[in-house]
């Protein structure tokens, strides 16, 4: 076990890394970028065997997460704001589905005006959309909330996708002490 | 700024803290003003987002001091520290801002433009000695683990300014003095929040004909403002105009470059790409003091 300081977004990269992920559908929004942007870099420099793929917008990203999940594939992406309304149809359709896979959600507001701060205001509109939520309140409750909703997600009584969620700027940029626990301590 | 704040997080986490570092973004643009602020604790830390009263407050940029919307000076009181960056002496800065408390300038870094890439990592410095409770070679440990990625080049010329900033504080040691925090049990929600109503046009967007954004005066944004200097250009025809991104840069029929001030946002790329350095990054506050001071003659 390490205890060093991650960003939420950093815990969130960690979660999915120590979660075993294979396919990365992504699509960049302000403020999740840091997310894909870090699972990026390991799996270009070899310390993760996934595979991802930018989609051209968030409504086929769900859609290929939705698809890959069916497979059997472990599925993750991420999302913030505008980017999660885009994707409302396909929310609702894949949690039909019942493909499970793991989505973050990094809270931001609504337009308009355009807005970085944050609220809930995009991740409550998913509310019935048939996907868990699982809310952060510390940059470790987003590591360990990654690792809970896979689990959550591919029970057989379950199968269902969950949005883990962290608050834009309050967690996703603040930087804090994360215990990160060993890759052989979780088990695939 | 961000550097500043995650070499102190850093820092403390090694010294044994609990710690919470974080960046503030407004604008994605160069030159956009941005500030950061580090939370430590021996115990664990509640409260979140921005500080309200700090007990540091570090100026990389002092030409915010006086911008009301930067916010530089807000929620201290006589117990907070300010650190600025400049060459102006902490007696004008303390009279200028009528403030009572204890303020330090840093000269040294300010004398050096050049320099300004690295005035994180000075700011750093200064700060862990004012603080007081970081050790010099944990503060050294922190920029090596902080900088790692950009090699070990970067990482020496950081260090070096870094721990000069922190040897340039040394009679100032442990001025910083923590405030309790407040209590949650203590906050007393309000009633009623009044929200007022605002007039519709604040957001929409009015549009009454094509081609009509040179009418939006996106130059108000400035901090610093790019001059040239004619007796040093070398006419090249194109550097500064190219590189600029909001195409504000204009050239006369005789090779002389012209800046549409209404128009440059102060992002310096064409102080930093101009071949013969015949642009200079002015403070916009003391650049319109002057252009005032001279229209008054």
């Amino acid at each position: 076990m390490t205890r060093t300081l991650l960003t939420g977004n950093g815990a969130a990269a960690w979660g999915a890394r120590l979660a075993g992920i294979d396919y990365i559908p992504a699509f960049p929004i302000t403020p999740q970028t840091e997310i894909i942007e870090t699972i990026g870099k390991w799996i270009d420099k070899g310390e993760m065997d996934a595979r991802m793929v930018t989609l051209d917008s968030e409504h086929s990203m769900i859609t290929a997460a939705g698809s890959a999940a069916a497979t059997g594939v472990r599925v993750f992406s991420a999302t913030s704001s505008q980017g999660l309304l885009y994707a409302m149809e396909m929310l609702y359709t894949v949690a039909g589905w019942r493909a499970p896979f793991v989505l973050v959600n990094v809270s931001r507001g609504l337009s308009a005006p355009i807005t970085l701060e944050p609220d809930h205001n995009d991740v409550l509109a998913a509310r019935d959309s048939g996907f868990l939520q699982i809310h952060c309140s510390t940059c470790q409750e987003v590591l360990d909330s990654m690792l809970i909703a896979y689990r959550l997600a591919e029970d057989e009584r379950v199968r269902l996708p969950v949005i883990v969620n962290l608050d834009g700027f309050y967690l996703s940029f603040t930087r804090e002490p994360v215990e990160i626990p060993e890759h052989q301590a979780v088990p695939l | 700024m961000k550097a500043a704040s995650r070499i102190l997080g850093t820092a403390f986490f090694l010294e044994g803290y609990e710690v919470q570092d974080a960046p503030r973004y407004g604008a994605e643009r160069r030159g956009a003003p941005i500030f950061a602020f580090v939370r430590a604790s021996h115990d664990p830390i509640n409260e979140r987002g921005i500080i309200r009263h700090p007990d540091l407050v570090v100026v990389a940029d002092d030409s915010l001091v006086p911008v009301p919307g930067a916010g530089v000076m807000s929620g201290v009181d006589k117990h907070t520290v300010v650190l600025v960056n400049s060459g102006d002496s902490a007696e004008i800065w303390k009279q200028r801002l009528n403030f009572e408390g204890d303020v330090y300038t840093l000269p040294a870094e300010a004398a050096d433009r050049a320099a300004l890439r690295f005035i994180g990592a000075a700011c750093a410095g200064a700060a862990a000695r004012l603080l007081g409770v970081i050790r010099r070679d944990t503060l050294a440990d922190a920029i090596r683990q902080e900088l790692a990625d950009l090699g070990a080049d970067v990482v020496e010329v950081n260090l070096a300014k870094a721990l000069a900033a922190f040897d340039s504080m040394q009679a100032h040691e442990a001025r910083v003095t923590p405030i309790k925090p407040g209590s949650a049990a203590q906050y007393q929600p309000p009633d009623w929040i009044d929200l007022p109503f605002e007039d519709a046009r604040a957001a929409a967007p009015a549009i009454h004909a094509g081609a009509t954004s040179v009418e939006v005066r996106t130059g108000l944004w400035r901090t610093l403002r790019p001059v040239i200097d004619h007796d040093r250009c070398n006419r090249c025809w194109w550097v500064c105009s190219t590189f600029c991104p909001d195409g504000a840069i204009a050239v006369d029929p005789d090779g002389r470059p012209r800046i549409d001030y209404d128009h440059c946002k102060g992002c310096m790329i064409c102080v930093a790409q101009c071949p013969p350095h015949a642009i200079s990054a002015l403070s916009e506050q003391a650049a319109q003091t002057a252009e005032k001071a001279g229209a008054s003659e």
